[in-house]
């Protein structure tokens, strides 16, 4: 979802997959994140919209997805919980980078 | 030169086949039939058309495997509806937009009650109740009395007969419009 929000109105499967690589150096397997992509989308926390097919894809459209609404509420939820836990360690783990 | 003028430069068609039997919903295998052919493209220009074959035999049946056990798990892979359709809308042979969305609507849920394992099951209730309405005329009209015993015994049978057809619509039409439907045909 974080991928999703970065990549704004850019964000369809091989490019998430593309920026996870490129950003946090993790290969993700197709299957995994389309599977996470239907769950997300399922959950109400991404929607999506197609866009014209182009020729490169020989008549496929091409699906953006975007964070709805509660699914930056849930961002946000997660981030607080994550910023609270990760409070009084950087003596054990150090500065982040 | 463009990938459709050498078949070498398009991905294996199995994979396709695939995929088709694996996504049942339309939608969400066309976006992914196409970010597959997309990629497929990439890696040609990037890694050779023999490495970017083996990346698209990897990737598809990876998206399969996953769908088949998401799919028996907890029925996922079905997309909700779009947020918003930039693509143009297809051309529709209904007179009226509305009424033609409502009658497909009124189909795919005529559809879905056929295909669900209940309307099978209400369907061999009605045989059952037919076989016993059927049983409970004949007993009840007077045997001596010819006309009411042959009356009694035309309403029952074709009561029965009635709900023999609509059992046998159900047992043979309706899996095989289910199974379409999930094959996404």
């Amino acid at each position: 979802m974080l991928a999703i929000l970065q990549l704004g109105d850019d964000a369809y499967a091989p490019n998430i997959a593309r920026h996870l690589d490129a950003t946090i150096d993790r290969s993700v397997s197709r299957g995994a994140l389309y599977s996470c992509l239907n769950q997300l989308e399922r959950k109400g926390l991404l929607r999506w919209r197609v866009d014209e097919p182009t020729p490169e894809r020989v008549g496929h459209a091409r699906r953006f997805y975007q964070v709805s609404a509660r699914g930056v509420r849930a961002l946000r939820i997660a981030r607080d919980s994550q910023l609270m836990l990760w409070r009084g360690l950087e003596g054990i783990l150090g500065a982040a980078k | 030169m463009t990938h459709a003028s050498n078949p070498l430069l398009e991905p294996p068609r199995w994979t396709q086949a695939l995929l088709l039997h694996a996504l049942p919903d339309e939608s969400l295998r066309d976006a992914i039939l196409g970010d597959l052919h997309e990629e497929f493209l990439h890696d040609v220009a990037d890694v050779g058309v023999r490495r970017a074959r083996v990346r698209h035999v990897s990737r598809a049946t990876g998206i399969a495997a996953r769908a088949v056990f998401d799919s028996a798990v907890c029925q996922s892979w079905v997309s909700t509806e779009p947020a918003a359709e930039v693509r143009p809308a297809a051309v529709s042979g209904a007179a009226h937009p509305a009424f033609g969305d409502s009658l497909l609507v009124v189909l795919r849920r005529v559809r879905a009650i056929f295909g669900a394992a209940s309307f099978s099951i209400l369907a061999l209730f009605a045989v059952v109740v037919g076989v016993v309405v059927n049983t409970m005329l004949f007993s009840a009209a007077e045997p001596r009395s010819p006309r009411a015993s042959s009356a009694a015994g035309i309403g029952g049978v074709a009561l029965l007969l009635a709900s023999v057809a609509l059992a046998a619509i159900v047992l043979c039409v309706g899996p095989r419009w289910r199974r379409k439907r999930l094959r996404g045909a």
